[in-house]
Formats: C-alpha cells, sequence, structure tokens
C-alpha cells in the first residue's frame, strides 16, 4: 500500500478522524475546528479537555502532538506523541511526527529510530522515507539517502520529491550523471515543481552549457519567485554569457532573498526558545507575507495578537490578508480593532480606505484614507490614494 | 641578479620515520602557555572566539619565534633556541599584553629589516614595532592604528604597490551593543547568543604613510557593517599585479575586494566566493589561499561550523570561482565539525598543497543540546594530486581532540617540512612537529624587497620541476586569526633540484633562477 502522510506543517488536513468516546467527541471535534481555522492554542485547550475525557486514545493524543507542534511548543509535542505510541504501538504517523520534532530540535541522531518505526509500521509511508533521507543528507550520510530513495522510489516510482532528492543526494556524491537523470525523472512527475529545475539547471552550469542553464533556470525562478538559490545560478549564467548587467540585477535580488530566507530561519529558530515574544511572531509574519505566503504568515499574525491583543500593526497585516481573499467583514473587524488598539495608527486607516475602495464606497474610502493623511502627512501613498478615491467620488 | 643560499641543517628531529607523523611537543618544547577565554558563565560571545599564534623570526636568528595571543590573560612571546627548545620571552620583549588579544600577525611594516608585530583585539588593537634589539615598542597611537572595534582576522599587504605594508583589519561585529543579552537552548540551557543576533561592524583599512597609516577604507571602497568578518588574507587572485583581499564573513556573505588601482571593488556575490554553491551564506571562520591544483591560478578555503560544510572555491580564471567542495572530497568529512583556522600547504612535500584544518565547537555545553562535542579532532587533508583530497588526520598523529582556533604554519626546526602551531581555548598550545623524516625535498624561499616592501609580500613565486609547476605568493596573516612563517615552501618530491625559480616582484621586476637546489632557503633579494 502507498502511504502519503502531509507533513507537519501541513496537518490542517490530516486530523485523525473521531474518537469513539461520545464525551470527549465535542471537545476533539472543536480541537480539530480551531486547528482547522489555524487556531492552535485553543486547539490545544480543546484537545486537552478531550484527553482527560479519553485519555486511552491515540488519535487525541497525536491530535494534541500536531497542535502543540503547530506552535513550536516542541516537548510538549514529544510527550503527546510518545503517548500516542504507548497506546498504538504500530502507529507510523505518530512516529513520523515524533522524527518531526527531533528533527527542528536538532537532534537529528535521536530522529532516525521513530522514522524507521515508522516505515516499519507502514512500509510504503513515502513522507518518512523521504524525512530519513533528508536526515541522512544532513549528516553527510549520502550512500545511506541514495539507498533510501532509491528504494522508495520501488514503492512509488512517481513521486517527485523522491527523485528530487535523490538528485540532490547524487549531485553531493559527485555522481552528475546519475543526478541529471533524477532531476530530469522529476520533471516527469510534476512540472510545477522549481527543485527540478534549478537543480538540472546548476548541474548544466556546472558543464557551462549555460543557454540550457538558463531556460531551466528561468523556469525554476518563474515557479518558485522567492526561492533564492535559482536566482544564484541563472546570475552567474548571465555572468558568465557576458550578461553582467542583467546578471548582476538578478545577483542582487538572489541577495536580497538569500537575506529573506536567512532571517525567516532565524526568526523560526529563536521562536523555539521564545515562542512568547509577540513582535518576532509578527516580524516573521512580516516576511511570510513579502514572500506571499500568506497562510504562514496569517498564523504568526494570530498567533502575535493572541500574545499582545493591542498589537495594531498585527491586526492591520491580518487584515489585510484578509482583504486579499475579499473577506471583507473580516478584514473590516481587524482594522477596527487596530484602531481601537492604536487610534493613531494611520496604516490601518489606508487598510480601511482599501477595503472601502474595493467595496467600492468611495466616501468611506475617501474619509479613512484622509485619516492616515492627517495622521501621516508625509506619506506619499496615503495621498495617492486619497486622491483616487476622491476622483472616484466625484466622478461617480 | 643576486642570490644568496642558507644551508639548512635539521637539528631538530633525530626520528626518520618512514611514515610523515605529527608530534606535538610544545610541551617538551618548554611551551608552558596557556589560554585563558576569561569564561564565567555569562556567556559572553568574545570568549568564543580563542586567539591566534604567529610564527616569525623576530630577532632575526633564522630560528622561528612563536607568540601565542590570549584573551583574559597575557599573551606569551618563545623564543625558539634552535635546540629543540624554546623560552619564554614576554617580557623582556614587552609584548605581554593582557586586554582581550584575538589575533597577531608579523610583518616589516616599517621596512627596517626586522618583523614587527600587529595585535587584533576586542578593543583596542596594538602595534609592536621590532627594535632590532630584542624588545618592541607599542607605538599603536604613534602610528595610528588603534582601531577599538571588535577585531579579528589582520593582513598586511602593500596593495598601492609604494613600497611599504599597508594593513587591513577585520571586525567583527557589534557586541557592545547587547553584551548582556542571555540566550537559551531547549528554555534553560544557556548558550552563547549567535553571530547573527549582532550587527556587523565596520573595518579599519590602513593606508602607511610611511611615520603613521591613515585609515581610508571608505575612500577605498570599503562598506562599514557589510560582514561579520573573521578570516582575511591579501592575494593577487586576477594575477594583475596588485593585492586584492578576501575575507570571510560569518553568516554574511564572504567579501572579495578586488583592486582597481586606488579603488577597491566588492565582486564577491559576481566571482562567485560569497556563496556556496546551493546559494548560501555559511559561517566563514578562517581562510586559506593556494594554488591546490598547480593551475596557475590561487583559490580559496574557508571553514564554516558544525553541519555545514568547509567549502573550497576554485579559481576558474575570467574572473570567476566554482565552489568545488564536493568534487574535491572535502565536503562530508567536515560537517561534524566546527572549523577555525586552515593552511594550504605541502604537509608531505609531494609537490602539491594539502589541507589543515583547526576544529572546536563554540559552546562549551554544546554536548547536552546537540550530537557533537567541544572538543573536536583536528584535520589534516592530503591532496590526491587530481583536484581532491583525502583526509589522513589519525594515521598522522591528529587523533588528540582540543577545542582549537587559530593555527599557523612554520618550519620551526629547520628541516624543511612544516610544523604547525594550534591555540586551543582555554588550554595549552599544540606544537605539531612534522616528522616526515627527510624523504621528500623541499625548497623555501624567503624574499627580500629593495623597490618593493622589505618582505616581499605580493611577490609571486613560481617553482618549475620537470613539468609541475607550483606557484605560491608572499603573503602575511590569514587562517584565523594567525601568522605564517614568513618564509615560503615547495615540495619537489624526489627531484634534487628545482628547474627554475621565478619571482614576480611587486614593484613588477621578475626574476629568474635556474637549477636551484632542493633542501635550501633560497634569499631572494630584489634585483635593484
Amino acid at each position: 500500500m502507498i502511504r502519503v502522510s502531509c507533513l507537519a506543517l501541513l496537518l490542517i488536513g490530516c486530523q485523525e478522524p473521531e474518537p469513539p468516546s461520545a464525551t470527549g467527541r465535542a471537545y476533539f471535534q472543536q480541537g480539530l475546528e480551531h486547528a482547522q481555522g489555524g487556531r492552535f492554542h485553543a486547539a490545544i485547550a480543546a484537545y486537552k479537555q478531550a484527553v482527560a475525557q479519553m485519555p486511552d486514545a491515540p488519535q487525541v493524543h497525536y491530535n494534541l502532538g500536531n497542535a502543540y507542534f503547530l506552535t513550536d511548543a516542541l516537548d510538549q509535542a514529544e510527550v503527546a506523541y510518545q503517548k500516542a505510541i504507548a497506546l498504538k504501538p504500530d502507529y507510523a504517523d505518530a512516529y513520523y511526527q515524533l522524527g518531526a520534532v527531533y528533527i527542528r530540535q536538532k537532534k537529528y541522531e535521536a530522529a532516525y529510530a521513530p522514522l524507521h518505526k515508522a516505515l516499519e509500521s507502514a512500509p510504503g509511508f513515502i513522507s518518512a522515507y523521504n524525512a530519513l533521507g533528508l536526515l541522512h543528507i544532513r549528516q553527510g550520510a549520502y550512500q545511506e539517502a541514495a539507498d533510501l530513495y532509491e528504494r522508495a522510489l520501488q514503492v512509488d516510482s512517481t513521486h517527485y520529491e523522491l527523485w528530487y532528492h535523490l538528485g540532490r543526494v547524487y549531485v553531493k556524491r559527485g555522481e552528475r550523471e546519475a543526478a541529471k537523470t533524477a532531476f530530469a525523472e522529476a520533471i516527469g512527475t510534476d512540472t510545477t515543481q522549481a527543485g527540478a529545475y534549478a537543480g538540472l539547471g546548476a548541474l548544466y552550469v556546472e558543464e557551462r552549457r549555460y543557454e540550457e542553464a538558463e531556460d531551466l533556470l528561468l523556469r525554476a525562478v518563474a515557479l518558485s519567485p522567492f526561492w533564492a538559490r535559482p536566482h544564484y545560478d541563472l546570475g552567474q549564467v548571465y555572468m558568465r554569457l557576458g550578461e553582467r548587467e542583467r546578471g548582476r540585477e538578478v545577483l542582487e535580488r538572489f541577495a536580497r532573498l538569500e537575506e529573506e530566507e536567512k532571517m525567516i530561519k532565524s526568526l523560526e529558530f529563536t521562536l523555539l526558545s521564545e515562542a512568547e515574544d509577540a513582535r518576532r511572531h509578527y516580524d516573521l509574519g512580516v516576511l511570510y507575507g513579502q514572500r506571499r505566503q500568506f497562510a504562514k504568515a496569517a498564523a504568526r499574525y494570530r498567533r502575535a495578537l493572541e500574545l499582545d491583543s493591542t498589537f495594531a500593526a498585527a491586526y492591520v497585516n491580518l487584515g489585510n490578508i484578509y482583504l486579499r481573499g475579499e473577506q471583507f467583514a473580516a478584514a473590516q473587524q481587524l482594522f477596527a480593532q487596530a484602531l481601537a488598539a492604536d487610534s493613531t495608527h494611520a496604516n490601518a486607516y489606508n487598510s480601511l480606505g482599501n477595503l472601502h475602495l474595493m467595496r467600492r464606497d468611495f466616501a468611506a474610502a475617501a474619509a479613512a484614507f484622509a485619516s492616515a493623511v492627517r495622521l501621516a502627512p508625509d506619506d506619499q501613498g496615503f495621498r495617492e490614494n486619497l486622491d483616487i478615491a476622491r476622483g472616484l467620488e466625484a466622478g461617480k | 641578479m643576486r642570490w644568496v643560499f642558507a644551508l639548512l641543517i635539521g637539528l631538530w628531529t633525530g626520528a626518520a620515520a618512514a611514515q610523515p607523523r605529527y608530534v606535538d611537543v610544545a610541551a617538551a618544547a618548554g611551551i608552558e602557555f596557556e589560554h585563558r577565554n576569561g569564561a564565567e558563565g555569562q556567556k559572553q560571545l568574545p570568549e568564543t572566539m580563542g586567539s591566534g599564534v604567529a610564527f616569525f623570526d623576530y630577532d632575526d636568528d633564522g630560528w622561528l619565534d612563536l607568540y601565542w595571543v590570549n584573551v583574559a590573560g597575557p599573551a606569551a612571546l618563545y623564543h625558539n633556541e634552535g635546540n629543540g627548545r624554546f623560552a619564554e620571552r614576554t617580557q623582556a620583549a614587552g609584548v605581554g599584553n593582557s586586554g582581550c588579544g584575538m589575533g597577531a600577525v608579523a610583518a616589516d611594516y616599517d621596512n627596517d629589516g626586522d618583523s614587527d608585530l600587529y595585535i587584533t583585539c576586542y578593543g583596542a588593537n596594538i602595534l609592536y614595532r621590532n627594535g632590532g634589539d630584542g624588545r618592541f615598542a607599542d607605538v599603536t597611537a604613534t602610528a595610528g592604528v588603534g582601531d577599538e572595534g571588535f577585531g579579528t582576522g589582520a593582513a598586511f599587504g602593500d596593495w598601492d604597490l609604494d613600497g611599504d605594508l599597508d594593513l587591513y583589519v577585520a571586525n567583527y561585529l557589534d557586541f557592545r551593543a547587547d553584551p548582556d543579552r542571555a540566550c537559551f537552548r531547549q528554555d534553560s540551557v544557556r548558550v552563547y547568543c549567535a553571530p547573527w543576533t549582532y550587527a556587523p561592524e565596520g573595518d579599519a583599512f590602513y593606508r602607511n604613510d610611511g611615520d603613521r597609516f591613515a585609515e581610508v577604507g571608505a575612500e577605498m571602497g570599503f562598506a562599514a557593517g557589510r560582514a561579520r568578518e573573521l578570516g582575511a588574507v591579501f592575494s593577487d587572485w586576477d594575477l594583475d599585479g596588485d593585492l586584492d583581499l578576501f575575507a570571510a564573513g560569518d553568516g554574511t556573505p564572504n567579501l572579495l575586494y578586488q583592486n582597481e588601482g586606488g579603488h577597491f571593488a566588492e565582486m564577491g556575490l559576481i566571482a562567485g566566493v560569497s556563496y556556496n554553491s546551493q546559494g548560501q551564506s555559511e559561517a566563514g571562520m578562517g581562510v586559506a589561499a593556494g594554488d591546490y591544483d598547480n593551475d596557475g591560478a590561487f583559490d580559496f578555503f574557508v571553514t564554516n561550523f558544525y553541519l555545514e560544510t568547509n567549502t573550497l572555491y576554485h579559481n576558474e580564471g575570467e574572473g570567476f570561482f566554482r565552489d568545488r567542495t564536493t568534487d574535491a572530497k572535502l565536503g562530508k568529512p567536515s560537517l561534524a565539525y566546527l572549523a577555525w583556522g586552515t593552511a594550504f600547504f605541502d604537509w608531505d612535500l609531494d609537490g602539491d598543497e594539502d589541507l589543515f584544518v583547526a576544529n572546536g565547537h563554540i559552546d562549551d555545553n554544546v554536548e547536552l543540546f546537540a550530537e557533537t562535542t567541544y572538543a573536536q579532532p583536528n584535520q589534516l587533508f592530503r591532496n590526491d594530486g587530481a583536484a581532491g583530497f583525502a583526509e589522513v588526520s589519525a594515521a598522522v598523529g591528529l587523533g588528540a581532540v582540543q577545542s582549537s582556533r587559530g593555527m599557523a604554519l612554520g618550519d620551526c626546526d629547520n628541516d624543511g617540512d612544516l610544523d604547525i602551531a594550534v591555540s586551543h581555548i582555554n588550554a595549552c598550545p599544540s606544537l605539531l612537529r612534522n616528522d616526515m623524516g627527510g624523504e621528500r625535498n623541499y625548497l623555501a624561499v624567503r624574499t627580500v624587497g629593495v623597490e618593493s616592501n622589505r618582505d616581499g609580500v605580493g611577490a609571486r613565486i613560481r617553482v618549475r620541476t620537470g613539468a609541475r609547476v607550483q606557484m605560491r605568493e608572499v603573503r602575511r596573516g590569514g587562517s584565523y586569526l594567525s601568522s605564517h612563517d614568513p618564509r615560503v615552501f615547495f615540495g619537489l618530491g624526489t627531484s634534487a633540484q628545482a628547474d627554475e625559480v621565478k619571482i614576480r616582484w611587486p614593484s613588477g621586476k621578475v626574476q629568474r633562477f635556474e637549477g636551484v637546489l632542493a633542501g635550501q632557503v633560497l634569499i631572494a633579494e630584489e634585483p635593484r
């Protein structure tokens, strides 16, 4: 049986179904609903109630572990997964998640055992193969990683990630031809993923086949415009083709993206030990937002607001994400909360103006932009918005 | 053309081991220096840095002396007695500073024929001028080189080709902005805060104006606060006759300043040395420059953090480098270690440059939260002659583990092979004597500039034996906070002579020697 589990960060849709206890069912259901809405702390509270009602239900512990995991409470997640495993010794998903906890805690050696157990319990568990392979790569055990991916491909030869990471392993081992084949296979299984294009492009750069590399790297950049790596190789290609200005532009973009990636990693890591720092959650949300990862950004803003209900900028940014999705009522409520927290927050008025503009309520939009301009008279963007709203209002 | 041979006899070893090995002779040689980092439990980042070491012949008696930098105790100068023993002369020489020392680089900045000493510190740096009588004078203030940043790597080089040595001082980060910050792992384990939590600090670039130095970084194109710099080395990587500068960035891109004659342009990103092949900036610590594949171009090697590879940047010509770490088989062996001091050198005198790496983790309690250790073994990689390396650490006796930092190369027993001085945190240092046993031949070159700077820094030396051409450069500074033997060493394998030695001086003059016998230090004075 082929089994594909979702990664921990995408766990919302992967919660286990209801436990067999009428009393705990309501709490469990509440937990599921909170988790699906991205309200993981509320989910934790509900799952804990469910656990109290049904201490012997492994899936409740598992779901509680997932909610902890998603709030970076890794020690608690570990305990929850271990309880789930104690109750259900062949619980592959719990083993897998336990491995994920150890990886995030950088306890790499400790992660091997649960991931192997996950595979023992579910031999077709592709995600477990993948995680184990990545672990081997991180530790420099390239032969083991290659063996593992090759084994996994016997289970499912149409899995993009397996081919892609196998290609990476071959690159690490200096086996370029095999790497090219693996990347090509990966592209064959999924043409919408940037990684294999980038990998193959990088190999062509090595071989000085710059035109072919350019084509592949451009695809990678188009598919994943905020991923630094293909920009680096693409910039190198242009430099070597003598297109220095173009190369410089791409490389400068690469440097900005790389810096962002580094800041994201740094913040994610810091938040493992400083999980109650609302500002850092907000900063991370901003970075995710810049990279158009709006779901992740929204989760960080929500967490920032759980920690600091007066964080006006977080309300505004979260509201803007809702606004992008044309969820006007939710956005309006958040902008109102921002202004309740800080009545001088010019950007809250500006965002409110945008909302009214999208609703074609030009008078209300003009009034909101005017408030923004009054609070921040030097902001050219606010002024331009005000002019647009007034123009639309006048021409109505 | 004038050339002087100094024939040397190995006085120390007596050990004609068939298997080349390193033996730690520090204690037996009388080196009692002990490094102290001053840690008192507050986990202040400067405590993690360790210190450097310098090999130099301060009294010009033909035997390399040693200077050990210290953080929380006095530095130490050891005079090489020429009989296998070192005698401590710190106080007599007047170089026993005790102020948070980081690095040391020795060079004859005033062209008076003896080696002076520059010390980088967490705080004001120090310049000691060698009086030529066994004593040094602190001339920092009059020379104007007392930069007060978080000084790390320093390198001397005559970038403006005016015949005297200028000075680059890398600064690390702005620790003073928040010295009391507390950082934890696993909620309760107090650790040193990561460098990326501090802003980079601007560097100092000093032009030697004869009687004093002028800081000209900004006008020369060195942007302030671009990187958290550690190791720095001057090298004419583009072979255009003037010295460029390469500096490792810790969590920031490595920097490659190309000398454009009167101005430097940062070219690291474009040239391909700022990031590894994955497009990631790494935790650059130490740097080495060398032509490891004997293709006539200088390559760079940067040591990095635990679970990062050290990175080999191969000079591809035409202004570009490529990360060849994997091809050279240097990636996997470095993943498990946190690396610092490093150098290319021909350990086994077979005609190509091998590689040494000093290792040690920053956190003395790392065992509590990661699967590694504070003390780590150092590594030697043998060049396989086909652009690859194989680790031979254990086979050559490098099994001991310490938390090492700075390392410098030098032939302190004058037997023609290169010994290694390694500084360890909170421990006595190692002096690793290379017991090659004289099975292979060597040639060393000591450059004496006349029109060029007196040390001949920046001179490019090519040695041809048969079809093999090796290229080296005279440098001052490099590795991690350290300073190597001022002489330049070549392995000649079984050849009894070098067919040709060709020196391109910083002045542009080219000097040739033919049929140079092996087993000597060729003292090459620049043609007038």
